[in-house]
């Protein structure tokens, strides 16, 4: 194990942000712009923010959220997010104008590697968040990007515009066949694998585990490099609390910590839990 | 002037405030969020002789008011500990204690003296009380007997500041407190975490790969509570509250039920300057109250 401590996460701010707008994508999906001067010209793509939802002790811990999106000129940056239970609940209650503890930005993210003909983002579901700072990177950068998006349903599709606004060839799933191809988001993505790796590409992608459990394997079979972005319980999201851990593949003896090492990593690197 | 300060065995804090085993690292990082130095002590994460790769994930899940965690001692080993965090610790001036751990009742002793040899600490916290570990760990801290011969051990093994650490999942922690007293602890720490569970419902497995973890955070703070009111009714070494602490009143509740100092766990993962804000609290509180030292609070209940 590398004990020492991640030079990100050192740089972290224990701040307060001001909720500016929230927007219902879904019933249960939302976006929300919040203002800080001092965490926004830190954030790299893929990094995340640990959110104190209530200053009671019911949830106690914080809740992690990736970046969405961040405006370095207005001083603001945005989370998508799912209401799953309390403090996602806590936090989609907010009301606007209202103070949000921040901590952040944390870990360690996406990694641009200079010679890519385009860049493939694959997303399930939520894992859509982290990807859209991760577009206006390359946007800078001039790399080509598509997406290919699988959801269980048509309804968070709404978000695509955001992807195409940036010049994204968008590509979707949906499990009940709604819209778009009808199955999940890597057989749509194996339809066009030989194609794809006919060029040099990445593949960036974030979701639930039994999608990247599979991606993984897509990347591997196919030679195309691939950062994963992973989630796992989290205490503290800065590299004391030890609970993070995930299953390291080059070296057995030892496990990766998501906040320290993560939340992205080099697909080789680990083995996404069940 | 105030005088916040506190002793331990020979050992002086310039205030109670300390902060608990496993939450805070090494220190270091807090080190960006505020100057560590403000603090009384630091206690360091559990050292073992080897490196300690932990359990597998989940390690944590959340419960009411509190977290349970199946860490599992997860550390670089004593060796590592000395190249890689000693010097930093070494380099604050507040006062650093490390928490020690092991498999064997000499585990304890040898991870002791390798810091000694590279020039040491203030002080030893000996973690008879860890839940998370199959071998040693809580197995020794419910056993007096084994409790006193750790202690006499590590007692011979340094002359600075010893601590026992006591687990609350005990018939009588009285009567390790006793056996640790009675080998040379200059000081015990009430308490470690409280064994628990919960169950996924979803799933029906349990939220811990362990299956049981340790219990932390404001949930167990009136059973440390307890437990510090028993401890210091039987022994005549000082105690450190832990359990719980939030904020300023639950530092003023160990201390008043009889604490010498407190450490803040949990807490510093919700809020990374807690510990430095209580320091503050504190003195703001006893300037409040005109209190001139902390002997004045510390063990004034009335029953
Ligand atoms: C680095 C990182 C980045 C994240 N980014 C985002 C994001 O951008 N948008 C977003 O919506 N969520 C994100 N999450 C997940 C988010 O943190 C959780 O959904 C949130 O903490 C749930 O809190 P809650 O109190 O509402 O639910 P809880 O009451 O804590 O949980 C409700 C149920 O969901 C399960 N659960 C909790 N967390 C997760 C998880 N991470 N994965 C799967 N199941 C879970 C619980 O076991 C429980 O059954 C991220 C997590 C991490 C670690
Ligand atoms: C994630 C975590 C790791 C811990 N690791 C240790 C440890 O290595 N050694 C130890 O003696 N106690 C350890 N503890 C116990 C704490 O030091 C403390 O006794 C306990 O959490 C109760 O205090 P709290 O409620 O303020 O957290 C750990 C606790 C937590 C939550
Ligand atoms: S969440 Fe605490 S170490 Fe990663």
């Amino acid at each position: 194990m590398k004990n020492t401590v991640s030079p990100s996460n050192l740089s972290s701010k224990l701040t307060r942000g001001i909720l500016l707008e929230k927007k219902f994508i879904t019933r249960s999906i939302i976006k929300m712009r919040i203002a800080n001067e001092e965490i926004v010209d830190l954030i790299q793509p893929g990094q995340f923010i640990n959110i104190r939802v209530a200053d009671s002790f019911s949830p106690l811990l914080r809740r992690p959220f990736s970046v969405f999106r961040v405006n370095k000129g207005e001083n603001w940056f945005e989370i998508l997010f799912q209401i799953i239970g309390k403090g996602t609940q806590l936090l989609a209650d907010t009301q606007i104008g209202a103070e949000v503890d921040l901590l952040g930005p944390l870990g360690n993210g996406f990694v641009i590697p200079k010679k890519l003909d385009f860049a493939v983002l694959v997303a399930g579901g939520l894992g859509i968040a982290p990807l859209l700072v991760l577009t206006q990177e390359l946007k800078k950068t001039n790399i080509p990007t598509i997406l290919f998006w699988g959801n269980r349903t048509k309804d968070a599709f709404t978000i695509v515009s955001d992807f195409e606004k940036l010049g994204v060839k968008v590509f979707l799933a949906t499990d009940d066949g709604s819209f778009g191809f009808n199955g999940t988001v890597t057989e749509l993505l194996n339809t066009t694998v030989e194609n794809i790796k006919k060029s040099t590409v990445e593949i960036f992608t974030c979701g639930p585990n039994p999608m990247l459990k599979t991606l993984k394997k897509i990347s591997i079979n196919n030679n195309i490099p691939c950062q994963i972005s992973l989630e796992t319980q989290m205490a503290c999201g800065f590299g004391v609390c030890m609970g993070c851990n995930v299953t390291s593949k080059m070296d057995s003896e030892q496990y990766k910590y998501v906040c320290q090492h993560g939340p992205v990593f080099d697909s080789w690197e680990i083995e996404p839990g069940d | 002037m105030i005088d916040l300060s506190v002793k331990i065995g020979g050992l002086k804090f310039a205030n109670p405030i300390l902060t608990a085993s496993g939450t805070f690292g090494s220190g270091e990082e807090f080190s960006h969020f505020f100057d560590l130095n403000h603090l009384g002590g630091i206690v360091s994460k559990a050292v073992t002789p080897e490196p300690r790769i932990g359990n597998p994930s989940p390690r944590i899940a959340e419960t009411p008011c509190g977290m349970l965690n199946s860490i599992g001692l997860t550390n670089a080993g004593v060796k590592q500990f000395v190249k890689e965090k000693l010097p930093f610790l070494q380099s604050l001036e507040t006062k650093v204690i490390v928490n020690v751990a092991g498999k064997t009742i000499d585990d304890f002793s040898t991870v002791i003296k390798n810091i000694e040899d590279a020039g040491g600490v203030d002080g030893y916290e000996i973690n008879i009380s860890c839940p998370n570990v199959k071998e040693g760990g809580m197995a020794f801290g419910v056993d007096p007997i084994i409790t006193g011969k750790i202690t006499g051990q590590t007692r011979n093994a340094t002359d600075k500041c010893l601590i026992v650490k006591l687990s609350p999942n005990v018939t009588s922690i009285s009567d390790i407190a006793i056996a640790a007293e009675n080998e040379g602890a200059d000081g015990l720490s009430v308490i470690n975490t409280l064994v628990g569970m919960a169950v996924d419902v979803n799933t029906k497995r349990p939220k811990l790969a362990t299956v049981k973890g340790g219990l932390s955070g404001p949930a167990i703070k009136p059973v440390a509570i307890a437990k510090v009111f028993e401890v210091v009714n039987a022994v005549k070494i000082p105690v450190i509250g832990v359990g719980g602490i939030m904020e300023l009143n639950d530092v003023l509740e160990f201390l008043i039920t009889g604490a010498t100092a407190i450490q803040v766990g949990t807490a510093n993962f919700v809020s990374p300057q807690i510990s430095e804000q209580l320091v503050f609290d504190l003195k703001n509180y006893c300037q409040k109250n005109s209190i001139q030292t902390m002997a004045d609070i510390i063990g004034s209940l009335k029953i």
